[in-house]
């Protein structure tokens, strides 16, 4: 049967807790040995931490170059693009000068910003150069396939013809 | 015996005879202090080699401003807490780990089951709150004063006085009436 009161000093500092044998006479090697192993896996460790930055900076020196090459070709492409832009402006303005002259003096107020677009976007100008040629020369053959009849009713409208452009 | 001074001057000398002295002369008190909060003998090895890894590799960063033992005693505590948290965590719900380290009492090698009385002293401590369970083993196993436990648990002496009283008398009411 239990006590009504538990004394403290009865059992004092009594543990039933054991060790094996000899336990406490080698503790000093094993954690020497704990130390060492460590120390081993952390040399290892950073082996391989500088193993794997030697082969990324290898791999880096690889790529640079290459990255080079995969980009000069896109900036050859560029600059014939380029310059193939600037001769197909050259050949339609002479064929704008011929073609479309009776349009320049309308076209007077806006060759500021016209200028603007086209020192901005060189490419897109040609372009628009380009078609304006085809579509006037569509016009020519047009107005060649008319009969005498139509061109004579087209003319009684030139003066809404006129009107028109003014506003354009 | 070796006292803190020698190992002190030890340590200026030469770290690892130092070390060695330091080994020497804590290492039952440690393991028994470990063994107490985590009851199977290959846990309590595992923790106190830790601590005393932990210790070598702090030893240039040791002040003189504290105890060598409020020191070590500190960091056998943290590397017993951080043992016990992460059984919380991959094995046992926090709730239970109590009633799982008792359990274990009951069935490990290393137990002199011939002493009943020990054992189930022993039951009673491990099913006082962490933190009691600390402050007692200190106090009771260890006789550390209270400023010099303040230090290791970070708790006002105020507060562990009266954790300190609270595991006694719920080891004596386990003891009593269990």
């Amino acid at each position: 049967m239990m006590e009504k009161d538990f004394d403290f000093d009865k059992i004092g500092k009594q543990m039933p807790y054991t060790t094996p044998e000899g336990f406490f006479e080698d503790v000093q090697q094993r954690i020497a040995q704990r130390i060492n192993d460590r120390k081993k896996k952390r040399r290892v460790r950073l082996m391989v931490i500088s193993m794997i930055a030697a082969a990324a900076m290898v791999i880096g020196l690889i790529m640079v170059p290459a990255g080079k090459t995969a980009i000069a070709p896109q900036t050859d492409q560029v600059m014939a693009y380029q310059a193939k832009a600037k001769d197909t402006s050259k050949v339609s303005t002479e064929a704008e000068q011929t073609v479309t002259k009776p349009l320049a003096a309308s076209d007077i107020d806006n060759s500021d910003t016209s200028a603007n677009v086209e020192t901005k976007h060189p490419s897109a100008t040609a372009s628009r150069k380009a078609v304006s040629k085809k579509a006037a020369a569509n016009d020519d053959k047009w107005i060649e396939n008319l009969s005498d009849e139509d061109l004579e009713s087209l003319s009684s409208l030139s003066d809404n013809d006129v009107f028109m452009s003014s506003l354009d | 015996m070796t006292n803190e001074t020698d190992i002190k001057k030890a340590f200026d000398k030469d770290k690892e005879r130092g070390f060695r002295m330091l080994v020497d002369k804590y290492k039952e008190s440690i393991y028994f202090y470990i063994r107490r909060m985590v009851v199977v003998h290959a846990d309590a090895e595992d923790v106190m080699q830790e601590t005393f890894i932990r210790i070598f590799r702090g030893l240039d960063g040791f002040r003189n401003e504290s105890n060598i033992s409020t020191w070590i005693f500190r960091i056998a505590t943290n590397e017993c807490i951080k043992f016990l948290e992460r059984q919380r965590r991959t094995t046992i719900p926090t709730a239970e780990l109590q009633n799982v380290l008792a359990e274990k009492l009951k069935a490990t090698d290393y137990v002199d089951y011939d002493n009943v009385m020990a054992v189930k002293f022993q039951e009673a401590l491990l099913h006082l709150p962490e933190k009691q369970q600390i402050v007692f083993n200190l106090r009771y196993y260890e006789e550390m004063d209270y400023n010099e436990i303040s230090k290791i648990t970070g708790t006002s002496v105020d507060s562990l006085k009266t954790s300190y009283h609270y595991a006694k008398d719920k080891i004596k009411n386990y003891i009593l009436n269990a």
